[in-house]
């Protein structure tokens, strides 16, 4: 079947693809980086009750306290790149969503899932004692099974000639397991999670607050190995990942395209200093380098998706049938959320600063 | 259509959704109500200087945080998954106008957030002041989010202008906005106080709980209270078809409209009940009961919302099987099968019918209706049908009742879906007849009375004036027509100027023996009284005649009739026979002697198929006759469409006869002036259910079904190819024609059973010729013009200006013979078909005894039947011009 004939007509855009695209990227970057600091908090959390050491109890305890806020922010800025990605990809997205159909659902489950018991861990770190281990164990597992179906669905929605999987089964108990980049896709990010979990741990463990503490600077040395380790593995994911892409996209990125070219290399510049400083551990240094490195695999994610559905069709021919007003409410919406926040975050640090004294 | 459907029947399209939805809109109006709660009860708690009821208000956040910002958040955005996988054009939608809506509301999703952890986590830390405005501000967000997504939403019911500019504004700001806003924020209040009795409960100092109770007594009574108001303005804001479907009009949201109205005083009751001292476990469990009548509540309210905008999923926009309203008319033009992206056929065929069935109930049923699933269950729903039955059904849906969309696909694949349902659902299809029709026969012998050219002096032409009476044999439910044939005889003596006698003659009729007795076989004369207000003794008919007896005579027209012999078609020996033959005798009125004799069929019938849409099985050897079955949902469908209550008063033994309410002229009846003539209802609400159809549609309805028993076209014309439609038109044509009777006439009704009928003789509308139900017939002229041959076999759109002008009562242009009496009775007109399986040549008697073949009387130098000694030909009649021969 022609997946062409498969692919449904897109709505008009309120406003030029450009705005949307930027606004998808930029709450993407975010979205991702805390994606990788909740999954890869999690990761460390349970390996850090398996040494049965009480020298990981600190850890683990830190990890505790703030891993519901980190979902609680990773789902808030899940939901703004969604819904740009709907706004330019819904015809493509919402097709993919059909056929994986449980699997797809199941993800609302799963976060819910893995939210309440990182408050169990939280609320109850002193009480679950020998279950720490189980309970964020389950969270961890839940996150991984959600990042897998968001791989799941994210590889379908490009690839239209893989449609038709769906007139084999119509119940909604589809994964995509025979596209060859579901696996190093998945691994891909598992393994930056993971090592993002180890830096985050670094960069906790380096603050001056925490640098009394008599293992802070062990805490440190192990986060950054898994940051080390982590990024390492990308030096073989990544290429995995790039190699199983459908010809033609893979080497777009290395001098045909203008803007994927230096995003490409950016990012391989980028993981090879994070390599430099999980090495030497430098968790500051290894932060900027990783923010700069996510952000241009961003980029690379996008272009890599408009790729592979140039055969299919180009986001820029969307219709517009243009009204700002809306944008410009939003953006003042925006402006205002951010001074409202700031004065809470204000006033929280007041708070601590009052408490401090 | 544009898209795969996740096919999981049994829930359907709409369970999961119901499901997710009611649960996250009841945490989320929490999630705003509750903000206020929060603030205003660490307000209280400090203004009383009571650490209990602080650290109350702390753990209450707490709860409040676990429940609204985990479970509230994420279920928020599994309705946003499970709508675009159920109804992702909808959705689509609703994401592209309001791209920036939802953006914005992300926004103050984000400041809930991060207000909600700060209030929390800094509870005790934070200056009191400081921790306020922080808690004022996450109400602020929480409402904010409210005020979003109340447009939004509230555009899907009430779109104002945005259907016609698309403009974000004209959507947002929609007819409804305001009072929703206003709505939905007392519902938000009363649920924070519900919530608060759950925590409020389990406060184990005894009078700070207590105080408590009375608090949250408030904050349920007061805003539960205040939507009683806020409702009505709600209410009257809304279409006047969402207001009609909410008092009643829709019966699926009847339930949950009680549930609504009894939730509020329920409510507020047991929550002012509980400012009442009791034991602690005592106010756990009603507080737990608090919280599940408030899921009832608001689920309700929801439910209700939803089926209100029916048949839309976006009022005046998206129908809610995702079809788009600008794009229906075309996809219904063009066939479903070219437009459906995810449907690899683009014909039905007899091989892929029920595959094809499958995918668009699928696409386009399953939005809303389960197979075995609690919600819309469609096997229920469907039962009664049969596959014709369901597809004509499933063609109508959307045209007169508006609670559905109208099916976007032809005629075909509307079929298709119906041989889905009653094949793959059901197991099969309904028999159109259960029974075995050759078997259910019961002829009698037909024996031709003789005649000699040489000697007898008379020659009787009998007939009946119909070709075909049908009688409704549901007496004990309702009557459409009685049991009353009219049998008409011409005496004409033979010469050489025949001459038509009146005087010194007897007429009598006598049914053959098994026929005598009707009354063994219907309830007529056990409801007479109720349906006609008469009481004719047994087996006599309304106008006194019985089975036999003698003629009347009509001097004017030289003729003898009895009318409304009430003849059924059911013999005693069992069996069913739609021709009982009548035996007419002419006697010397001094000396009784037998002067003539001939024989006639009074074709009557009961094989009309309501069952085949209304359920029920036939009542008489599975080939004729309305069961009860039928007759009860023929009433339940009028009750519940016309809001009358035949069935309730049939079952007290006080049926009616339609033409009481509806006027029609063969009965004679007036009927309510303001509503349609019956033959201009039921043809007009029908038609809409059967258009695009031929010959088929009239015979699921009237007794000449090939495969049937009756076959009541069953003259030279049905030998000559001809049909129903040839004579009447379609469905669609006949149905406008009475119509627009009625519209002339100023009846409201007749435009609106107009509306979705389009003519298939003629152009349009204008050109249908209007004409009064029996009494505007075509004119036989119309095609056998000056008595020629027939240059064209399309007799529609041309009526009779009278009663006078129709063919059964018409007499020739001496006006002596009647058109009938030569040519038989309409539908059966000479040569009629030879054998109909009741007898060989029944319809035939008259020309077969006066000329020894079937053919119209006089033909082929048969003049001398009646000119005796006469070298007549045909040049020389002065009956009519005898062009066609």
């Amino acid at each position: 079947m022609d997946p062409m004939t498969l692919i449904p007509r897109p709505d008009p855009l309120m406003v030029e693809w450009g705005w949307f695209q930027a606004l998808l990227s930029g709450t993407f970057f975010v979205h991702i980086v805390l994606v990788n600091i909740v999954l890869g908090s999690a990761a460390v959390a349970m390996v850090n009750t398996w040494c049965k050491q009480d020298c990981t109890y600190p850890v683990g305890h830190d990890i505790a306290t703030k891993l519901p806020t980190a979902i609680a922010l990773t789902v808030n800025f899940g939901v703004a790149p969604l819904l740009f990605l709907q706004t330019m990809y819904g015809h493509l997205f919402y097709v993919s969503d059909i056929i994986m159909g449980w699997y797809w659902l199941g993800v609302i489950a799963l976060v819910i899932f893995a939210y309440y018991m990182a408050y169990l861990y939280d609320f109850n770190f002193e009480l679950l004692g020998s279950l720490r281990g189980l309970t964020i164990g389950l969270s961890l597992a839940a996150l991984i099974a959600t990042a897998f179906m968001f791989t799941n669905n994210v590889t379908m929605m490009i690839s239209p000639d893989r449609w038709d999987a769906w007139f084999a089964n119509k119940a909604g108990n589809v994964l995509n397991w025979g596209d060859p980049t579901l696996i190093p896709r998945f691994l891909h990010f598992i393994a930056a999670s993971f090592a993002v979990g180890g830096l985050v741990q670094a960069l906790n463990w380096r603050r001056e607050s925490k640098q009394a503490e008599p293992m802070a600077d062990w805490y440190v040395e192990r986060g950054m190995k898994w940051f080390f380790y982590g990024t390492a593995a990308q030096f073989i994911l990544g290429p995995w990942f790039l190699l199983s892409m459908k010809p033609g996209v893979a080497s777009q990125f290395f001098g045909p395209s203008a803007i994927g070219t230096p995003l490409m290399l950016t990012a391989l510049t980028g993981a090879f200093f994070c390599l430099h400083a999980g090495f030497f551990a430098q968790p500051r240094r290894a932060a900027f380098y990783f923010l700069v490195t996510a952000a241009a695999m961003t980029g690379v994610r996008e272009i890599a998706r408009i790729l592979y559905l140039k055969p299919y069709l180009s986001v820029q021919d969307i219709p517009v049938v243009e009204q700002t007003s809306p944008m410009v409410m939003f953006f003042i919406a925006l402006a205002a959320g951010i001074l409202i926040i700031t004065y809470i975050l204000r006033l929280a640090k007041k708070a601590n600063a009052q408490g401090e004294a | 259509m544009d898209y795969p459907v996740w096919q999981i029947p049994f829930f359907g399209g709409g369970l999961l959704v119901a499901v997710i939805a009611v649960v996250h809109v009841f945490v989320a109006h929490f999630a705003v109500g509750g903000g206020l709660f929060l603030v205003l009860t660490e307000m209280k708690a400090r203004r009383e200087e009571s650490p209990i009821m602080l650290e109350y208000a702390r753990k209450h956040t707490l709860f409040f945080l676990l429940l609204t910002m985990v479970f509230g958040s994420l279920t928020g955005v599994g309705i946003w998954f499970i709508i675009a996988m159920t109804n992702p054009t909808a959705t689509l939608t609703l994401i592209h106008t309001y791209t920036f809506g939802w953006a914005t509301e992300w926004v103050f999703f984000l400041g809930e957030i991060i207000a909600l952890l700060v209030y929390y986590y800094y509870y005790k830390t934070m200056k009191p002041s400081d921790h306020l405005k922080v808690g004022w501000i996450y109400f602020l967000f929480g409402f904010g989010s409210l005020f979003m997504i109340n447009g939004i939403i509230g555009s899907m019911l009430t779109p104002g202008d945005w259907v016609q500019t698309g403009n974000f504004w004209d959507g947002f700001f929609n007819p409804s906005f305001w009072p929703q806003l206003a709505f939905r924020s007392f519902m938000a209040f009363g649920i924070a106080g519900l919530f608060g009795f759950f925590t409020a409960s389990r406060v184990k100092d005894v009078e700070t709980r207590e105080s408590l109770m009375r608090y949250n007594a408030k904050w349920t009574a007061v805003p539960l209270l205040l939507l009683v108001p806020v409702g009505y303005w709600y209410f009257i804001a809304l279409p006047e078809s969402a207001q009609a479907f909410i008092l009643g009009g829709n019966r699926e949201i009847v339930p949950y409209t009680y549930a609504l109205l009894a939730s509020v005083p329920g409510i507020i009751a047991v929550a002012l009940l509980m400012a009442v001292r009791m034991p602690a476990p005592i106010k756990q469990f009603v507080a737990f009961i608090l919280l599940a009548a408030g899921l009832v509540h608001i689920g309700s309210f929801e439910y209700i919302r939803e089926a209100a905008r029916r048949p839309y999923i976006i009022s005046g926009h998206t129908y809610s099987n995702s079809v788009k309203v600008a794009e229906a008319a075309q996809i219904i033009e063009d066939g479903y099968l070219k437009h459906a992206k995810w449907i690899p056929h683009e014909k039905v065929t007899d091989e892929n019918r029920l595959e094809v069935g499958r995918d668009i109930f699928m696409q386009q049923c399953m939005p809303c209706h389960s197979i075995d699933g609690p919600l819309n269950n469609i096997r229920p729903l469907t039962a009664k049908f049969s596959a014709f039955g369901l597809a004509s059904q499933i063609s109508g849906q959307g045209k007169l009742r508006t609670y559905m969309p109208p099916f976007a696909g032809n005629l075909e694949e509307a079929e298709a879906v119906a041989t889905f349902v009653v094949e793959e659902v059901h197991g099969g299809d309904k028999p159109r007849y259960e029974g075995d029709v050759e078997s259910a026969k019961a002829p009698s012998q037909v024996i031709i009375p003789p005649f000699s050219k040489e000697q007898s002096e008379l020659v009787l032409l009998a007939w009946n004036n119909l070709g075909m009476h049908c009688i409704s044999d549901s007496d004990k439910y309702w009557t459409l027509l009685p049991p009353a044939n009219d049998l008409y005889v011409q005496v004409v003596r033979r010469g050489e100027f025949p001459e038509l006698i009146t005087d010194g003659v007897k007429i009598t009729y006598k049914a053959e023996p098994q026929f005598m007795n009707p009354a063994k076989h219907v309830d007529f004369w056990k409801y007479a009284d109720k349906t006609f207000g008469k009481q004719p003794q047994r087996n006599v008919g309304l106008s006194g005649k019985g089975m036999s007896g003698e003629m009347d005579l009509d001097e004017d027209k030289r003729l003898f009739h009895a009318d409304q012999i009430p003849v059924v078609p059911y013999p005693d020996g069992g069996g069913f026979n739609p021709y009982p033959i009548f035996t007419i005798e002419a006697r010397d009125e001094q000396t009784g002697k037998l002067l003539a004799i001939t024989r006639t069929v009074a074709p009557t019938t009961t094989e009309m198929g309501c069952k085949n849409c209304h359920g029920g099985t036939w009542k008489k050897e599975g080939v004729a006759g309305f069961s009860e079955e039928t007759s009860r949902d023929i009433l339940k469908v009028h009750d519940r469409i016309n809001g009358t209550d035949l069935l309730k008063q049939a079952d007290a033994g006080n049926p009616k006869l339609c033409q009481s309410c509806h006027s029609d002229p063969v009965l004679g009846t007036e009927g309510n002036p303001e509503l349609l003539s019956f033959p201009a209802a039921l043809h007009g609400w029908h038609a809409n259910y059967l258009s695009g159809r031929d010959e088929d549609a009239c015979t699921s309805c009237h007794p000449n079904d090939p495969a049937g028993p009756t076959e009541c076209l069953r003259g030279v014309h049905k030998e000559m190819g001809l049909t129903c439609v040839n004579c009447h038109g379609t469905m669609e044509d006949h149905a406008l024609s009475l119509l627009k009777k009625e519209d002339e006439a100023g009846k409201k009704g007749a435009k609106r059973l107009m509306a979705n009928l389009k003519p298939r003789t003629v152009d349009s509308v204008e050109e249908v010729n209007s004409r009064t139900p029996w009494l505007q017939e075509p004119d036989c002229l119309n095609c056998h013009a000056g008595f020629e041959p027939p240059e064209t076999m399309d007799a529609f759109n041309t009526w009779t200006e009278d009663a006078e002008g129709l063919f059964r009562v018409r007499k020739d242009d001496m006006n002596a013979l009647a058109c009938e009496a030569c040519h038989g009775s309409p539908h059966a007109i000479f040569p009629a078909q030879e054998d109909s399986g009741y007898g060989k040549n029944r319809d035939n008697i008259t020309p077969i005894q006066y000329m020894g073949k079937a053919q119209p009387m006089g033909r082929d130098g048969n003049c001398n039947v009646c000119h005796v000694d006469t070298m007549y030909s045909i040049e020389d009649s002065a009956h009519h011009p005898m062009g066609f021969r």
